[in-house]
């Protein structure tokens, strides 16, 4: 039978196989874009980064520009007290401090970091001491002022050592910096490649596989479909439930096969009920001869019709009455054969014995109406051949032959050798005779036998006809010839070769 | 093979494909971040920030026990959050340690260590210091008078009687002229001179006291070539050449040895070196030069880090830690040239 597991199907499993295959490649695709902005995005924040460290926020030149301009603020105001320098002095310290606060102030392991920090903070002391030092002008602190604007100038000069040394710093760095990011995207190519590389070969041993359960149950399929091709239903179908055009076809030739085997069984259901018909038709047919055979038993118990006809040749032995003692024996001899020898092989001496009672006890009755005369080669009594095959053909003779004739009737057996060394048996009458048509229709068996014809064995001819052709195992042993209406008919039977001499 | 073991195997498969591609991303991505790191870029990127900014002011930044000072000082601090900068060369030698202490607190830092000079204005910018409310810690030589937190190294007393007996075991019978090279710079040695001189005068035998001299030789360079001739005149002086030289402070010993192997006069003047420098090992291992004084400057380095944080962690600390001084010969060369190693 065929077996299909149900399984409920996921939700990749329902996908065609369409799809499943763009799926397939968009995941791929998303997975090499992901690794690809992973590392770029990597490399960029890297860059930035980089760049942050490195960027000169405040540009170091303009920051020395600014102190230099405070500083001369500060010194003019000294010398001038001029409104005009005290305002420069304001706006500068703001544009400066603004400037600071773009530096780094915070304690970073790194020459550069920590030199800002140091001129950040540096800065912050030299603006306190050059407000300190306005604030004594403006108060005319001479002594205070002088004392401040000294310290105050001793701070400028190490700020401007300071801006020195980091200017220096930032020009060595810079092209080290250059250098460093050329190692760097070198390193990073070499990588990144490696990485796609990698990703790629990963990448295709996924593909391989998810494809390979899309054509897996494909070639399964093929397999199994290969198998019913050769004759083979009983197949196991792959259990492939999924809703794409393989579930889909899977499903279709699994119903398919169903159909076929349904089909097939139906088909044998009826040929067997078929079969049965025609046995129960020939058991009938069977049965109904049995019937006709048991019916006719229970009419005559034919041991009793022999022993009371003996008794009757006995009797009229004793009352020397011959004629009727012959009669009755030979009545009681056709009937014995008769009833024993049906459906048993007898020799054809036994057949001519037969047909000899019979035309004897139909001469009693018709007062020797019947000329028979019989001319039998030498040395063929022990022809094997079916009983009750000659006496039918003799009784069709005189039944449709010569009764009723206004001439004397004849009846010819003639059995001799033919030159191929089969046998030739030959019944010819000068009777009624029959029309071609007549011989065909009898040929053919589609003249039946009257049942109720009193004066019958009951043996027909096409009971003959088909005796001899199961016999034999061959057709046209029995032939009748006739030249027309009341030139008289003849029976012909060939019995092969071989078969005389074998049965 | 049956279809739903086939299909497990294909998915855990792809589910390892998958975590193989993110796992060899991420690695390719370490390697990458470790491979960068090895230059200026991953020390930038990944530059540790600190909670206190101390400076370190050296009197002669490029020495080998200057160096060594530093590289312990700044481990130890950024043990306790803290980094140390080599404040110095920010002028070509306009600027003396004294301007430095005044950068620094120009610069607001944390802490200052310095090797003060002895001079009054040392004193006065260290005090300054403490006004701003920056803890000060003197290295190597200390000042007392200045209101420094605290003094990290070995006292002139100590080191003058450690000299004194080095010099002592040099002495022999034909013994006649001990010099002793001082930096005018650094008035700090004077003390540890008179101790040394002491301490010989104490111990030398009466008949020996007559015919050995002890003397200082003062150098007042203004760079470095000044003190190179000087000390090469001594060995070609003649007369004036002496038969201890005692060197205290690591230019002069190596200047002064080279001079001795230049003139052909190794085994004619016993130099008594200063610090476990390559060449005054070297030295003392072939036996040229049978003694170098030198003190632990790991400890020094690591001791004036942890006064400032247990300055700040306590609010007072001890005023003087004490460094071991180890006396450099011939038998335990070999463990300070490992050491090094």
């Amino acid at each position: 039978m065929v077996r299909e597991k149900k399984r409920k199907p996921g939700f990749l499993w329902g996908l065609s196989i369409q799809a499943k295959l763009l799926m397939v490649f968009a995941l791929t695709a998303v997975l090499m874009f992901v690794i690809n902005i992973l590392l770029y995005g990597e490399i960029n924040r890297s860059m930035k980064k980089l760049d942050e460290v490195y960027a000169t926020n405040v540009s170091l030149n303009a920051l020395t520009e600014c102190l230099d301009e405070t500083h001369n603020d500060v010194l003019e105001y000294l010398n001038t007290k001029s409104s005009d320098s005290l305002e420069n002095y304001y706006r500068n310290v703001q544009e400066y401090q603004d400037m600071l606060e773009q530096l780094n102030g915070s304690v970073v392991d790194n020459e550069r970091k920590i030199l800002e920090k140091n001129i950040r903070s540096m800065s912050e002391t030299y603006l306190e001491l050059a407000d300190e030092t306005i604030q004594a002008k403006r108060g005319r602190n001479v002594e205070r002022y002088k004392a401040a604007f000294a310290e105050e100038s001793m701070k400028y000069q190490y700020i401007q050592y300071a801006i020195y040394g980091l200017n220096n710093l930032q020009f060595q760095n810079n092209s080290d910096n250059y250098q460093i990011m050329l190692n760097s995207l070198g390193y990073m190519e070499i990588i990144s490649s490696i990485v796609v590389i990698a990703v790629a070969v990963i990448n295709l041993l996924i593909l391989i596989l998810l494809i390979r359960t899309i054509t897996e149950p494909l070639r399964m399929l093929a397999k199994s479909a290969n198998e019913v091709a050769a004759g083979n239903f009983d197949i196991s179908l792959p259990d492939y439930n999924s809703g794409d055009e393989v579930g889909v076809v899977t499903r279709a030739f699994a119903k398919m096969i169903e159909s076929i085997r349904e089909y097939i069984d139906k088909l044998r259901e009826s040929m067997e009920k078929e079969q049965e018909m025609k046995e129960k038709e020939l058991m009938m047919e069977t049965h109904l001869k049995d019937a006709q055979l048991k019916y006719l038993q229970a009419q005559i118990n034919p041991h009793f019709l022999f022993n009371s006809l003996n008794a009757g040749a006995q009797l009229a032995m004793m009352e020397d009455a011959e004629k009727t003692s012959i009669f009755v024996e030979k009545m009681a001899d056709f009937f014995r054969y008769n009833v024993h020898k049906i459906e048993k092989t007898a020799t054809l001496a036994e057949e001519i014995e037969a047909v000899d009672n019979y035309v004897y006890i139909l001469n009693v009755r018709f007062a020797g109406d019947i000329h028979f005369e019989k001319e039998i080669a030498a040395g063929v009594e022990d022809v094997q051949l079916p009983s009750m095959i000659l006496q039918p053909l003799v009784e069709n003779a005189v039944n449709h032959g010569i009764r009723g004739v206004e001439w004397e009737g004849y009846i010819w057996l003639k059995v001799k050798r033919t030159e191929s060394g089969g046998l030739l048996i030959s019944i010819r009458d000068n009777g009624q005779g029959m029309t071609q048509e007549r011989i065909r229709e009898v040929m053919e068996g589609k003249v039946r036998e009257k049942k109720e014809l009193k004066d019958s064995t009951g043996i027909g001819m096409d009971n003959v006809i088909s005796r001899l052709e199961l016999f034999f195992g061959r057709k046209n042993l029995l032939q009748i010839y006739s030249d027309g209406p009341g030139k008289g008919t003849e029976i012909d039977i060939l019995i092969p070769p071989e078969e005389n001499k074998m049965r | 093979m049956n279809k739903k073991k086939w299909n497990k195997l294909a998915v855990s498969c792809m589910l390892a494909g998958l975590a193989a591609t993110i796992l060899l991303t991420l690695l390719g991505w370490r390697y990458y971040i470790r491979t960068v790191e090895k230059n200026e870029w991953g020390e930038l990127l990944n530059a540790r920030e600190y909670s206190r900014h101390y400076v370190m002011i050296p009197d002669e930044s490029s020495s080998n026990l200057w160096q060594d000072i530093y590289e312990s000082a700044k481990a130890a601090a950024a043990e306790q959050d803290a980094y140390v900068e080599f404040l110095c060369d920010w002028s070509a030698g306009e600027y003396t340690p004294v301007s430095y202490v005044d950068i620094a607190i120009a610069a607001k830092v944390d802490g200052i260590i310095v090797k003060p000079d002895g001079t009054a204005k040392m004193r006065e910018a260290i005090n300054a210091a403490e006004d701003a409310g920056i803890p000060v810690v003197t290295v190597l030589d200390d000042d007392t008078d200045s209101s420094r937190k605290s003094f990290v190294g070995i006292n002139s007393y100590q080191m003058g009687t450690t000299y004194g007996h080095q010099v002592l075991n040099c002495i022999d019978e034909s013994t006649r002229r001990i010099t002793v090279l001082l930096d005018s710079r650094d008035s700090g040695k004077d003390l540890i001179f008179k101790e040394m001189k002491a301490t010989i005068q104490e111990e030398l035998p009466a008949e020996m006291k007559e015919r050995v001299d002890i003397q200082s030789l003062r150098i007042a360079e203004s760079s470095m070539f000044d003190a190179e001739e000087i000390i090469r005149d001594l060995f070609n002086g003649g007369q004036d050449r002496p038969d201890i030289l005692v060197c205290m402070n690591e230019e002069y010993s190596e200047c002064a040895y080279q001079a001795m192997v230049d003139y052909n006069q190794v085994g004619d003047v016993d130099i008594i070196g200063y610090y476990r420098s390559d060449t005054m090992l070297n030295a003392v291992q072939k036996g040229n030069v049978p003694i170098a004084v030198t003190l632990d400057a790991e400890q020094v380095g690591r001791r004036s880090v942890e006064a400032l944080e247990e300055y700040y962690s306590m609010g007072y600390t001890s005023s003087y830690f004490s460094v071991d001084l180890d006396i450099i010969t011939k038998q335990n060369v070999k463990r300070f040239l490992k050491e090094k190693k």
